[in-house]
């Protein structure tokens, strides 16, 4: 087993947070020399500081790519955090539907991870419209740094143990059992979800209308104060007024210092 | 100087209410972080006027309004609403609310909201 140096730990913990805004403590060093244990095997570097050099010079963007993809977390679920999908059903799609006249629903899923979110998102807002459905345009922008989550996410496929616990009607409605082992979303909801690799830590916003909803859960959680104040406040500018942000149940912002609205637990409104 | 006094859980919100009225001839006499308070603090500052958010912790906006009017039936309460709770401004109204700003809003137009509500 390759270790790595103080130096070279701090010298990489400071590249990823520099560009991903991903803080990495001490305590995450045996798990991120584990992670990219095998990156520097198969390509034959000899330590930590020549493959750190080598994602320094590399111009393709591939080295960084795999970095990324080693070093996020992904772990994610259908209907995680389900009072969050609840309150869409009964609260926000109901407001949309009666506020926004042009039919046009912008709702972004930040850190959609493997897709299990945005598709949460795509079949609640399904069901909610039910025969409307093909009135409104409703599609879901999904984004993610990790190109690997966001190639699982298109195909669209997870194992059947995944969905069992998916209310049956769901089931059966969205889903299409490839094997005993697999199944996949129907074209209808995979077509409602628009999948981009974008980083967070982006300069500038490359979105041309504002959003109705923000989901951003699970994400900010790898990140420092610093960097989710200043991220809270692209969302808030991102949003229309009335628009909601959903963040993970075990995260929360400062009530006394934000310009959201806090509604109830990890929900907040732009009012 | 007119007295207001601002109800709003959202200490952004009861800032920029501060702010716009630094302009007027408003005098902010209290601030208050819920419907509780708010109640309260009429009681013991007799503001000329109330800025009331609609949902808040502990006592909605609503059911201050209702505190208040019951202490005092002359209070004079602006509702502080956001875009899609039109019922609630109804129910305000009907207890005795004098008007409403839909938020955001601009300071002229909150000054004038004041003012006319004030009889200025
Ligand atoms: C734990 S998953 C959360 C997935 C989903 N939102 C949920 O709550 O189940 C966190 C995701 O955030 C992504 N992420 C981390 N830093 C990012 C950044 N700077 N820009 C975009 N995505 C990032 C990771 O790639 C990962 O897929």
């Amino acid at each position: 087993m390759l270790t790595m140096t103080n130096q070279e730990f701090s010298q990489l913990a400071a590249y990823i947070k520099a560009n991903y805004g991903i803080n990495l403590k001490e305590e995450k060093r045996a798990l991120v020399t584990g992670r990219l244990h095998h990156v520097l095997i198969q390509n034959n570097f000899r330590n930590f500081s020549e493959y750190y050099e080598h994602i320094l010079t590399d111009k393709t963007g591939n080295g960084a790519a795999t970095l990324i993809n080693k070093i996020t977390t992904n772990h994610t679920f259908f209907m995680r955090e389900t009072d969050h999908f609840e309150y869409c059903k009964a609260q926000v799609l109901p407001y949309l539907a009666n506020q926004v006249k042009a039919k046009d629903l912008r709702i972004w899923s930040a850190g959609c991870s493997s897709g299990e979110e945005p598709y949460t998102l795509a079949m609640v807002i399904d069901e909610f419209f039910g025969k409307e459905r093909l009135l409104w345009d409703a599609k879901v922008l999904a984004t993610d740094i990790s190109s690997r989550v966001l190639e699982e996410a298109k195909k669209g496929v997870y194992k059947n143990a995944e969905i069992a616990t998916l209310p049956a009607q769901w089931r059966l409605n969205y889903f299409r059992k490839i094997d005993n082992e697999k199944s996949v979303l129907v074209d209808r909801i995979r077509n409602e979800v628009i999948y981009r690799k974008f980083n967070l830590m982006d300069s500038s916003f490359p979105f041309k209308r504002k959003f109705h909803v923000i989901f951003c859960r699970n994400v900010m959680i790898y990140f420092d104060a610093q960097t989710k104040w200043e991220l809270v406040n692209k969302f808030f500018d991102l949003l229309e007024y009335g628009g909601y942000l959903f963040i993970g149940h075990s995260e929360s912002l400062n009530r006394e210092e934000s310009k959201f609205k806090y509604i109830m637990p990890a929900v907040y409104r732009k009012e | 100087m007119k007295k207001l006094l601002i109800v709003d859980d959202a200490a952004f919100m009861r800032l920029s209410i501060r702010n716009m009225m630094n302009n007027y001839d408003i005098e902010i006499v209290g601030e208050a972080a819920n419907g509780l308070m708010g109640v309260e603090m009429y009681k013991e500052l007799h503001p000329d006027v109330v800025t009331m958010d609609i949902t808040m912790p502990e006592m909605s906006g609503i059911e201050a309004l209702k505190a208040i009017k019951a202490h005092d039936p002359q209070a004079k309460v602006i509702m502080v609403s956001a875009m899609g709770q039109e019922g609630m401004v109804k129910e305000a109204i009907i207890n005795g609310a004098k008007t409403f700003v839909v938020k955001p809003f601009k300071e002229e137009f909150l000054y004038q909201t004041i003012s006319k509500v004030l009889g200025l």
